[in-house]
């Protein structure tokens, strides 16, 4: 037995699919590809997944990984590949099954892409507002209180790129089982400070180790 | 409607996955390149529609026909509503997204009566005409089918075409005609004319009903050249019909969230006040093999883990034994699980229990229907006590010790005794829990008791009944409740004001169409929900357009009377449900179909002409 890890974005109207439901939509990929998957024992046996960093409802995916257990060892990733392709809805790609290097916890980074629209006053007034050297947030703690943080020294990386119709703000956060920053918090925090905008789209691009190696 | 259009209508929504479309299976084709769009409706929730097989059968069907491209449609839930009206949105197909206004010919599927309200909503937010007499061409071409057809004349004025009967045949014919009709630039009247001529389909604006002054029907007459009476169309074998090779696999949890394989149609039973048994008269199954077969099929394409055997009581299936054991073969190896809806108690034996344990242990249901022997015997629901406590005492031994039965108030002839004796059938379960030497340990006994109110229905041999006064009903709930004497028996019941007006529609005439509008203008809508659910509305649209609720709920008829609903013919006779009726009013009952035929018509459906080697 041995575990892989399928590489694949969630794009399009799969964007609208919660991580619950994404858990039981890939049982039945899993099973629609007749791999010889790893059933846990027991009452209600189903196939073995476990998801790198679940995704907001809403949110797009250019990165994302799912890994799963195999029971034949000699089968190739390749072949993995071109099954899982023909047994996911259009929306879900899978780009590359692997063996996985690093594991589930060791994510710590991920790189988001928000566009907004919005007119070229509030592009200004937003710009400048995400640009202040402190964005306080309201955010529970792990022990479910309420705390007030300063978002702006966790963002490890901003870029502000002006667009026909708003901005395209590029992000990388800490994300991950030690610290996870969803860009909803960032957006709240702007649309409290009076900025009126919508939100267009907010993908995933990318999921980094502690040292930016892409996860993999 | 562009994806950025969808985000921007989804802003807020509860569970954003009914409306996105997008599943594994679902079907997208170039709308450049087909003949003929079909937009199908399912007037309630996606959760809900989605969990029903017709529609699942006639999706596959249409989309495997060339030049035709079908799509799923269901009605917004309120806070939906308001985001269609907000970006001035209509209702859409999940597959392509267009309004259904921009669909060829919009079908709805009608389950229940209470989903009228949702068809006219569903049209009206999307800017079609209601009545049928104001779309004028081919284009929205207005169609419903399922079981509340057997008696349309309800909704008679909206819709241009009902389809009686099973519609995997006759949904083929007709829409090649339509084809044909839209590329010649045929008009809307020639064209209904001639769908006509094909069995099972009725148009209702080629018939006129005139009424006597007390209401009642004086007759119905045929436009020239119209069929009178309208047979319904019955599928001949079961073996070679249409059936899917995939459904599409909802993201969301739905109500029944599984492969459904269809075992056999019809019901050898018989019971009285059960439409579903007449309507789909006579039996025809499947042969073990191809059930297996397809259902397997089924599970290699979707990916369930999960696969029910469906018909109206899966365990008269005269093939079971061979089935199941061949399907253990190889659900057991893809980690499949069988459920077996609609057990019947008398047939629950250890060795069934057995194999259904293997595959899935589930709470068990056992439809009763009423509490005592003699009026099981009017309602021909042939349970006799001791095998319904020895199946209950099976079911324990099985380490089932919940059990939930179901039963009708309301019946014909039913006296406060009879609501008593449901409450004493509880208990002498319970007791017979307690009596079992080799009861489970440490594990306390439940019934669990939940009550219907009964409906007279179309094509039934109580369809001449009175239902009971709400006041009725209630009183009875109250009283079956205070006749309790343990906790370990509960009761539960669903609002049966909603009865009431199910009790008006199964039964009604077209002169209904007005109250059905008038409540819809007054904003009824999810009538099945109780959270949407308001009898004042109904009260006033009645009121309004001077029809009364009695006259259609509470109102015994006559033999002699016309019924709305007697030139739509489904098979069974009326010569067969009079006698019936008063068999039933004797107490009478009548064996099953296999066991011996009760000469009730439906085998003239059959191309032999028989039903079991008995006919
Ligand atoms: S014709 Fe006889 S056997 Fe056939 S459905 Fe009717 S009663 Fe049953």
């Amino acid at each position: 037995m041995k575990t892989v890890r399928l590489i694949y974005q969630k794009t399009g109207r799969a964007k609208y699919i919660s991580h619950l439901d994404l858990n039981r939509l890939m049982q039945r990929v899993l099973k629609r590809t007749r791999l010889p998957v790893w059933y846990t024992e027991g009452f209600n046996p189903h196939a073995f997944v476990t998801f790198a960093l679940p995704l907001s409802l809403g949110y797009e995916s250019r990165y994302d990984c799912m890994d799963f257990r195999i029971l034949n060892d000699d089968l190739r990733n390749d072949q993995m590949l071109q099954v899982l392709r023909r047994a996911l809805p259009p929306d879900i790609q899978a780009l590359e099954v692997i063996d996985p290097v690093l594991k589930a916890k060791e994510v710590a980074f991920a790189a988001f892409e928000l566009e907004l629209t919005c007119d070229t006053d509030t592009a200004a007034q937003l710009t400048a507002f995400l640009q202040s050297d402190h964005i306080l947030v309201e955010k529970r703690n792990k022990k479910k209180e309420i705390i007030t943080m300063d978002i702006r020294s966790k963002i490890r990386q901003m870029e502000i790129i002006p667009t026909e119709d708003g901005l395209q703000i590029r992000l990388l956060l800490p994300a991950g089982p030690v610290e996870n920053i969803n860009p909803a918090l960032l957006l709240e925090a702007a649309e409290n400070s009076g900025c009126v905008f919508d939100v267009r789209s907010v993908v995933r691009e990318m999921l980094y180790d502690k040292n930016m190696n892409i996860f993999r | 409607m562009t994806e950025l259009q969808l985000h921007k209508l989804l802003r807020g929504v509860q569970k954003p996955g009914r409306y996105t479309g997008g599943e594994l299976n679902s079907v997208v084709k170039n709308k450049d390149a087909v003949d003929v769009r079909f937009a199908f409706c399912f007037p309630d929730t996606y959760e809900i529609g989605m969990s029903h097989l017709g529609m699942k059968i006639l999706y596959a069907l249409l989309n495997d026909m060339d030049g035709v491209w079908c799509e799923r449609v269901f009605a917004p839930w309120v806070d939906m509503e308001q985001n269609l009206r907000r970006e001035g949105m209509g209702v859409y197909a999940l597959e392509s997204l267009d309004d259904i206004a921009q669909f060829d010919i919009i079908g709805f599927t009608l389950q229940y009566e209470l989903c009228y309200t949702n068809m006219l909503h569903m049209l009206d937010l999307s800017g079609i005409p209601l009545h049928s007499k104001d779309r004028h061409s081919l284009h929205n071409l207005v169609v419903v089918g399922g079981p509340c057809t057997c008696n349309a004349e309800p909704i008679a004025d909206f819709v241009d075409v009902a389809f009686l009967g099973e519609g995997e045949e006759q949904m083929v014919q007709f829409v090649q005609l339509y084809k044909e009709y839209k590329a010649n630039g045929a008009d809307k009247q020639s064209f209904l004319k001639a769908a006509a001529q094909i069995r099972g389909v009725y148009v209702p604006s080629l018939y006129t009903v005139s009424y006597h002054p007390d209401g009642t029907v004086e007759a119905v007459t045929a436009e020239s050249g119209a069929p009178l009476p309208i047979q319904k169309y019955i599928i001949q074998d079961l073996d070679t019909a249409f059936y899917p090779k995939d459904f599409v696999v909802p993201y969301i949890e739905v109500v029944h969230d599984r492969a459904v394989e269809e075992v056999f149609r019809g019901c050898i039973r018989g019971c009285r006040f059960c439409q579903a048994g007449m309507i789909y008269r006579p039996v025809r199954e499947k042969s073990w093999e191809t059930v297996s077969k397809q259902a397997k099929c089924l599970c290699d394409s979707t990916g369930y883990e999960e696969i029910s055997l469906s018909s109206l009581s899966t365990s008269d299936y005269s093939q079971l034994e061979p089935l199941l054991n061949d399907m253990l073969e190889w659900t057991q190896q893809d980690q499949v699980n069988i459920s077996l809806p609609s057990l019947r108690i008398d047939t629950f034996s250890p060795e069934l229990l057995e194999k259904i344990s293997r595959v899935r242990k589930s709470g068990l249901i056992f439809a009763l229907v009423a509490g005592r022997q003699l009026l099981r015997e009017v309602i021909n629901k042939n349970l006799d006590e001791d095998v319904i406590l020895q199946s209950c005492e099976t079911a324990f031994r099985g380490g089932h010790c919940n059990v939930k039965l179901y039963f009708m108030l309301g019946l014909p002839t039913e006296t406060l005794e009879d609501i008593e004796a449901i409450g004493q059938l509880g208990q002498k379960i319970v007791n017979r829990f307690y009596a079992m030497p080799d009861k489970p340990k440490g594990r306390g006994v439940q019934v669990s008791i939940s009550l219907a109110t009964f409906v007279p229905k179309p094509h039934t041999p109580f369809q001449w009944m009175a239902q009971d006064k709400l006041q009725t009903i209630r009183d009875k709930q109250r009283h079956l409740v205070e006749s309790l004497t343990t906790r370990k028996i509960s009761v539960s019941w669903h609002e049966s004001q909603a009865s009431v007006l199910e009790a008006v529609f199964a039964r009604g005439d077209r002169r209904l169409s007005k109250v059905l509008c008038r409540a819809h203008e007054l904003g009824c809508k999810f009538d099945g929900w109780h959270e949407c659910f308001d009898m004042h509305k109904w009260e006033q649209a009645f009121a309004d357009c001077g029809l009364s609720i009695e006259f259609y709920a509470n109102r015994e008829r006559s033999y002699e009377e016309v019924l709305p609903w007697d030139h739509l013919d489904y098979g069974i006779t009326k010569g067969f449900l009079k006698r019936e009726n008063e068999r039933a009013k004797a107490a009478q009952t009548t064996k099953n179909c296999r066991e011996q035929c009760a000469g009730c018509g439906a085998n003239r459906l059959l191309r032999g002409g028989t039903c079991f080697e008995n006919c």
